[in-house]
């Protein structure tokens, strides 16, 4: 993120000086010229009027370069840190050095998931141990990218919200879908897709790529 | 004045004329060309660009007008521009992050973006059209945008109700409260409780001066390389409340001089009757007994304790009681057996229970404690002190009140001391310059200032009176966003329905039921009416859930339903009379009007149902997957084995209809039963009964 965004930031920045000094040199310029030269004969004369348009294009580039800084100055620095924009975390499950910034659905999710899922997606929970064993078959970890990342969000919305028993899965997971809002359950997808190892790709977009010139 | 001058002089007006003209051009074409060249021209036409990029141009441009576009909030003095070049804000298909920003859409919050504007969260320069002006700090606007990381701070300058939605400031907010900021500092929304520490005026008969010393020194102990918090040498992840105090040794040797003398109110030890003395003082199973009941008593439920099992050392137990690990070495055994017998006594705000203890278990509990939960090197490395001099013990004192101990600990003949640090109420909305920063070489930003301050006060200002508290990364983020969050801003008119009072009144009960309450301290676990702790289930409706019968056997000998909780019930001995007391009480009092026991009729069960029911349970719901019965079942939802004896039916099929309007946080799905089903359900779970001399549930999880 943080390439793209400065790479931005300085490309329009120089496209903008340019496009000033055009903007500031020619109006200023050619008046100029017509109005003074035919009063002046003499060399001498010449000479000031080279002098004084020489210091014109001076006094054009000086400004001009002055805005280009103070343009340049009014771009705002890139982020540099993910966590300063992260509204909350979570520590990798096979890794706890590792620390997943969220944004603000997948921080929702992360909140839905330790109230009502972890107790059966995760091998340990706010209690100590964990259903999982228990059941058969074992439910997928919550962090098991290996069988989450292939599902697509609409398989998983269907079986949170039906049921496993309605997706052809195992019975022993129960529909959600009236003690969740849809929001919730979408939120606990997103993260589900921010927290796996493997890491979650999304699946290619269709439509054109975009770019913003 | 001749002909050629007047030439020359006309000339030079002409020269100058021309000159003027030129100058006065070229400023009327700056100005269009500055214009032309705003950030705000160049976002919007770098926007349009990019929506013809897009599949969906006509959508993402149906709102856009080449203009400066404007939010105006008059009720909270916003106004807000930022829409302005944050074109895609509200377009749902630019919430990809390879969007670039400024057109990247918000994502989905509770509140609408197009209302609310962007300041009201993220602070910043609502008026502004500059980037730079927007969201740094300027001469003229001192408040730049808000870290995301601290974004929460501004749910709860006008939420003061606790949300769900925000994990970080209600983390933090919780640590105001358990840190004793209010202590010193006055802090908006935070009441001041009626003491906060310890009462020292006994501490001389309590612990010993070393040891007072060594707590002045490092109330952390020890701290490992790693910034890992150590109390006593072992691992804990909280935090003790006793913050740093950077002392000179003077001080400390004179701090801990004076309080070793204070016991003017002191309780006279308690006297074990000699024939409990006889029989097992010189018995080798002492120590081994007093362990036994101490487990068999719960004490872990409230207070850890390192466990070497298999090599391994672990905290085990709760963390509403202080830890205990090397208490044994710490307090005095007189002192311990008054202490357990009625702690209010020493300290009336304590949370500890008054057990029904016979003179017998007291004394094993307090033998194990003086003899196993000990550490004899815990004091080696304080000096040896003589009795505190005469001198030594004014000046600790006077230091008493000059580096705020007082604020926070009771003396008797002291007069406690409030606001002796300064007034927070209004932090999250200072700007740079009202705060001091001194010589200090911190970023001048009222974000860093608070980072700074609480990390290490000595960094702002070397002579600062505030301790030195260590926290974790995530509990100095969470103290930052709720510092922030304190604008001091009272609401106005239109918003004071979003500003609920946060908490519930006190649950009080006058009678025998409330002298019970107080005693067992019930409210330390369990929740009455909104009001209380949230160890435990909470028992508004118990006596619409649950039996009478089953709730006298429980206070009796709890046995608990959820296998897999680590924290269970204390024994505590009650008698018969108290038993009977409280399961009236729970049973006739506290019930909810949703569950009405006319509704069913246990008669019209019928085997037929209850077979059914069976059938539904194991293969259709598949409950067995989160409920135990006998032994076989998971461990999320309780034990259901002697579900007839315990639960009553109308409550059972009021559940099953919608278990979250009864218990809003009940982790069991709300499912679409038919009334049949529910019936044959409820009917199969009044069969499964227990006798009552066999255990209750299953015998796991006596720790973690």
């Amino acid at each position: 993120m943080k390439p793209r965004l400065s790479k931005f930031a300085n490309s329009s920045s120089g496209q903008r000086g340019s496009a000033l000094l055009r903007a500031v040199v020619s109006p200023g310029f050619s008046p100029a010229r017509a109005n003074v030269a035919p009063t002046l004969r003499s060399a001498r004369a010449d000479l000031k009027v080279g002098a004084t348009t020489a210091l014109l294009i001076a006094l054009v580039l000086i400004m001009a370069a002055g805005f280009a800084t103070s343009c340049r100055q009014n771009r705002a620095a890139a982020l540099p840190d993910p966590f300063a924009r992260a509204y909350d975390t979570e520590a990798d499950w096979n890794d706890a050095a590792h620390v997943i910034p969220l944004n603000y659905q997948q921080a929702q999710g992360k909140r839905v998931f330790y109230q009502y899922c972890v107790w059966c997606h995760a091998d340990s929970t706010p209690a100590g141990p964990s259903n999982r064993s228990n059941l058969n078959p074992n439910p997928p970890l919550g962090n098991d990218g290996a069988t989450l990342n292939s599902l697509s969000d609409d398989f998983m919305r269907n079986v949170i919200t039906m049921g496993g028993a309605a997706a052809g899965k195992s019975a022993a997971m129960p529909p959600w879908g009236k003690t969740l809002s849809q929001d919730d359950i979408d939120a606990v997808i997103a993260f589900y897709r921010a927290i796996p190892q493997p890491a979650y790709q999304p699946p290619a977009r269709p439509g054109p790529k975009y770019s913003v010139r | 004045m001749p002909a050629e001058e007047m030439g020359k002089v006309t000339k030079r007006l002409r020269l100058i004329f021309a000159v003027s003209s030129v100058v006065f051009l070229m400023v009327l074409a700056i100005s269009p060309a500055r214009d032309y060249l705003r950030d705000w021209r160049r976002y919007e036409r770098d926007y349009v660009r990019l929506t013809e990029s897009r599949p969906d141009t006509k959508r993402l441009l149906a709102d856009f007008h080449p203009a400066i576009e404007q939010i105006w909030i008059p009720q909270m003095q916003v106004v807000d521009r930022c829409t302005t070049c944050h074109q895609g804000i509200t377009k749902p298909s630019l919430l990809d992050v390879s969007v670039p920003q400024p057109f990247r859409a918000h994502p989905p919050i509770p509140h609408r973006v197009r209302d609310w504007g962007c300041v009201i969260c993220h602070r910043g320069q609502g008026l502004a059209t500059e980037v730079r002006d927007a969201h740094e700090t300027t001469l003229a606007w001192e408040q730049p945008s808000l870290p995301v990381r601290y974004i929460q701070a501004s749910c709860g300058a006008c939420h003061r109700a606790e949300l769900p939605h925000t994990p970080r400031l209600n983390h933090g907010r919780e640590l105001l409260l358990t840190l004793n900021c209010v202590g010193c500092h006055r802090l908006q929304g935070v009441e001041r409780p009626a003491m906060l520490g310890p009462d020292l005026t006994n501490v001389g008969t309590k612990v010993s001066r070393a040891w007072i010393y060594k707590w002045l020194k490092d109330p952390r102990t020890i701290t490992a390389s790693d910034g890992t918090l150590l109390v006593n040498g072992y691992e804990n992840g909280d935090e003790p409340r006793m913050p740093k105090f950077r002392l000179s040794e003077k001080e400390l040797r004179a701090l801990s001089g004076y309080l070793s003398t204070l016991a003017s109110d002191s309780i006279p030890p308690y006297k074990f009757e000699s024939h409990t003395v006889a029989a097992w003082e010189k018995r080798p199973d002492l120590v081994d007994q007093g362990e036994t009941r101490f487990r068999q008593m719960f004490c872990t439920t409230c207070h850890s304790l390192a466990v070497t099992r298999a090599g391994e050392t672990k905290m085990i137990g709760g963390d509403i009681g202080p830890e205990l690990t090397k208490v044994g070495s710490k307090v005095n055994a007189d002192w311990l057996a008054t202490w357990l017998r009625n702690p209010q006594a020493h300290l009336p705000h304590s949370k500890m229970p008054r057990y029904q203890w016979s003179d017998q278990d007291l004394y094993l509990v307090s033998q194990y404690i003086e003899s196993k939960l000990t550490d004899p090197s815990l004091l080696s490395d304080a000096p040896k002190f003589d009795p505190a001099a005469t001198d030594e013990v004014q000046l600790g004192r006077r230091l008493f009140t000059e580096k705020g101990c007082s604020s926070c600990h009771v003396i008797k003949g002291v007069a406690p001391q409030t606001d002796f640090g300064p007034d927070l109420a209004s932090l999250g909305s200072k700007n740079a310059s009202q705060l001091e920063f001194g010589n200090s070489k911190i970023k001048r930003t009222p974000v860093a200032y608070i980072e700074a301050k609480i990390t290490d006060p000595a960094a702002v200002n070397v002579a600062a009176r505030m301790p030195q508290y260590s926290l974790a990364p995530g509990d100095l983020d969470a103290l930052t966003t709720a510092l922030l969050s304190m604008t001091g801003k009272s609401a106005s008119a239109p918003l004071e329905g979003l500003i609920q009072p946060d908490g519930h009144p006190q649950f009080r009960s006058a009678g025998a039921f409330g002298e019970l309450y107080e005693r067992y301290k019930c409210s330390v676990c369990h929740r009455f009416n909104g009001y209380g702790g949230t160890l435990a289930p909470d028992l508004t409706n118990e006596g619409s859930r649950a039996q009478k019968k089953w709730i006298a056997a429980f206070l009796k000998n709890p046995q608990t339903l959820r296998p897999t909780l680590t924290f269970r019930m204390p024994q505590f001995n009650m008698t018969d009379e108290e038993v009977s007391t409280l399961a009236d009480y729970l049973s006739m009092v506290m019930q909810t009007p949703a569950v009405n026991p006319a509704d069913t009729n246990s008669k019209h069960y019928t085997p037929e149902m209850a077979n059914l029911g069976k059938q539904l349970y194991e293969v259709k719901f598949q409950c067995q997957s989160c409920h135990t019965i006998g032994s076989t079942g998971g461990y999320v939802g309780p034990n259901l084995t002697n579900a007839g004896n315990w639960i009553n039916p109308a409550w059972t099929e009021e559940w099953l209809k919608n278990p979250q309007s009864l218990v809003p946080e009940a982790i069991e799905p709300h499912r679409d039963f038919t009334d049949e089903e529910r019936a044959a359900l409820t009917a199969y779970l009044m069969t499964l009964k227990q006798s009552a001399s066999a255990p209750a549930g299953g015998a796991h999880g006596s720790g973690k």
